[in-house]
This record gives structure tokens, C-alpha cells and sequence, in this order.
């Protein structure tokens, strides 16, 4: 299967979210973050990965919700900033684009330099799914 | 170049900071490096503002290095700048502000003080800095936890350093020990104008897992001498 047309799926605050799997590298137990001083407001720390310092974002934080659920995982993404990982509460899996719907296109910039760059629905699921990119 | 010219040079932009007989000859010398000097008499598009040497040994010990400038009027100068051949590992002391531990390079510290110790040194100035005493100086204070904004604690250690020829002097909660810090690359998201801001330029990897920070001697010289950006 093509990989561009493949996403990991995951789940925040009962919404949808999904990054290429192309930009993937693995997913993990949430460690404890450690907060840096004075760091930037939508990270929730930085943790010890394979003994080098990765950031770990929140992506509540950069969604504006004020409430979520306590992140279990982390995904390990790489982006233009270097590997990057992002909180989240769960996975729901690999799906593919190939038969998915769209609703709309529209890039949405976050903080970050995190994009929404469209929101689709996936044959087998019911609520749309936002697709990420760094 | 000349020392006279040099002092003569700083006496007249006011930015010698003892009478110019007592400058030693390295000293004088050293003038080229502060910010905004020249001997030029007539300012370029490129040349003449005192800007290029100030920029180039920040840089240098903002990595931990130096910059050594030997001159015989007549005959020649020679700049040299030492660089570390690694930054990678480096003998440091750990310390405490708030809940993060950070670190300092040995060659860089000069004195550490109790709070007890400190208090006879310190004074205060009409703008409300602190100053401690040390030697034939008055060395600029800087609370690290003001600066983390975290919360001060009853117990203080004051830490004095150098880079290069200025000293600094910061306060922090408790030193711990003397460890080889493994230093780490942080990532992008702590850009220049944090690193600034925190003196933090690298990130450490403890022995149990956890992460620290390593600050930048010479961005604590920079804020001690009132050097700091005001964009900050």
C-alpha cells in the first residue's frame, strides 16, 4: 500500500485525529514529561528519549481544550523540527485515505508548527478525522 | 595596537571602569571586546561601530571558549579564539533552581557561598540590583529563580564565575556535586530567544534518567554586566 495514503488514527478528547504513517516513527507509554523553565506554553514537557532530549506537545494545549483526559501514549513523529512527540489518549490504528471522504480542505495553522490540512470521513468510521502535518 | 591608544580611546566613551593607569597592559588590550568600542575615527558601512569583536567573543563563550589578544605596537597582533574540543562531556558542578537541576562548568566557577558567607558582601543600588563583593569587584547578582520564575526557598547558595575576565555571580537553591555532564542538543522549539532569556544552552542526561540543564557562562556574564538585550 502506498504510505502517503495511510494514516494513524488516534484519539483526544472524543474527536479524531490522524498523522501520516509516513511521518510515524512509533508509539509509546507516556512517560513523565519534565517541565522545562520558561518553556513554550503548548508543550507539556520534555523526556528522556533514547537518551536524547525529545519535546513532548500537547495537543490540548494547542487545540485550546481546557479539560481533556489524563494522555496515556505518546506518538514519536518526525516533523520538520526534528523527532517530536504529541500526548494522546489512545489509538484506534492504521486506516487508509483511499476511500475516505472528504469534508473539507482547509489548512489550519497551530502553534507549533502543527497543521490541520484536511478533515475526512473514513469508510469505517463516524466521526470525521483531522488530518495532521509537520 | 597601542594600549595608550586604546585606553585613551576608552577613556573618552567612558567605558573604563578604573582609572587608565591601573589598566595592565592585557587589559587594555582586552577593550577591543567591549561593546561599542573603536579607535575608528570614521564609522563605515561595515566598519567602526565597536560591534565585530563584542559579537565574536560572545559567541566564543557562549560555547565555552575564549578569545586572547597579544599585540607589539610596531610589530603586529595576533587574535587567537580557543574553542573546547568537545562540549560533549564536560566536568561541571550541579546545582539546584526550583525543581530543575542544572550545571556549570568547573572552569568556570571561581567561589561558592553560603547565604551566611554572602550576606556580609552583598549591597544593593539606588535601581534595586544586587551586588556582591568580590575581590576588587562588584559583581552583579542574578536570582536564577526570579529569572525560572519559581518559587525562592529559604535555603541559597550564591555561585561566583567568570568568562573570559568579568565575573558573575547567581543564586541558586543548593549546589549538589561535581559530575562529568553529558551535554545534549534541546530541541528546535528552545530557539535563541529562549535560550537567552534562561541562559540554558544545552540540555544534560543524569546518570538516573532525568534530564537537566546546562547554562551558558557567558550569558550570565552578559546579564551580570547588564549586557542583556532589552528585546527580552
Amino acid at each position: 500500500m502506498n504510505a502517503d495514503k495511510e494514516v494513524l488514527v488516534f484519539e483526544l478528547d472524543d474527536k479524531l485525529y490522524a498523522f501520516p504513517i509516513s511521518q510515524m516513527k512509533e508509539v509509546i507509554a507516556l512517560p513523565p514529561c519534565n517541565i522545562a523553565p520558561m518553556m513554550p506554553p503548548y508543550l507539556l514537557g520534555v523526556i528522556n528519549y533514547k537518551n536524547s532530549v525529545l519535546p513532548v506537545y500537547s495537543l490540548e494545549k494547542i487545540f485550546g481544550i481546557e479539560q481533556g483526559k489524563k494522555n496515556s501514549l505518546c506518538l514519536i513523529v518526525n516533523s520538520r523540527l526534528g523527532l517530536l512527540g504529541y500526548a494522546i489518549d489512545a489509538v484506534l490504528g492504521i486506516r487508509s485515505l483511499e476511500k475516505a471522504t472528504q469534508i473539507e480542505e482547509r489548512v489550519s495553522v497551530l502553534p507549533g508548527e502543527l497543521r490541520i490540512v484536511s478533515t475526512v470521513q473514513l469508510a469505517m468510521q463516524e466521526k470525521p478525522v483531522h488530518i495532521l502535518n509537520n | 595596537m597601542n594600549p595608550k591608544d586604546l585606553l585613551a580611546a576608552g577613556e573618552k566613551k567612558g567605558i573604563l571602569k578604573k582609572p587608565a593607569a591601573e589598566y595592565s597592559t592585557q587589559e587594555a588590550l582586552n577593550l577591543i571586546m567591549e561593546p561599542g568600542f573603536s579607535t575608528a575615527k570614521k564609522i563605515t558601512a561595515i566598519s567602526g561601530r565597536g560591534v565585530g569583536m563584542d559579537v565574536v567573543n560572545t559567541i566564543a563563550e557562549a560555547y565555552g571558549g575564549k578569545v586572547l589578544i597579544e599585540s607589539t605596537p610596531g610589530k603586529g597582533t595576533a587574535i587567537s579564539m580557543f574553542m573546547p574540543v568537545s562540549i560533549t562531556a564536560v566536568d561541571s558542578l550541579s546545582f539546584v533552581i526550583g525543581p530543575w537541576r542544572c550545571y556549570l562548568p568547573l572552569y568556570s566557577l571561581d567561589k561558592v557561598l553560603s547565604s551566611a558567607d554572602a550576606a556580609s558582601r552583598l549591597s544593593q543600588a539606588e535601581d534595586g540590583k544586587t551586588s556582591l563583593a568580590y575581590g576588587s569587584e562588584q559583581v552583579g547578582v542574578i536570582d536564577m529563580r526570579e529569572r525560572f520564575a519559581t518559587a525562592k526557598t529559604d535555603r541559597s547558595f550564591y555561585l561566583v564565575g567568570h568568562s573570559m575576565e568579568k565575573y558573575f555571580c547567581l543564586v541558586v537553591d543548593d549546589i549538589k556535586e561535581q559530575v562529568t555532564a553529558i551535554n545534549k542538543a534541546l530541541p528546535a522549539c528552545f530557539d535563541d530567544q529562549w535560550s537567552q532569556k534562561t541562559c540554558i544552552i544545552n540540555g544534560v542526561i543524569d546518570s538516573d534518567g532525568s534530564i537537566g540543564y546546562f547554562l551558558s557562562a557567558g550569558m550570565l556574564c552578559g546579564i551580570s554586566n547588564g549586557r542583556e538585550e532589552s528585546a527580552l
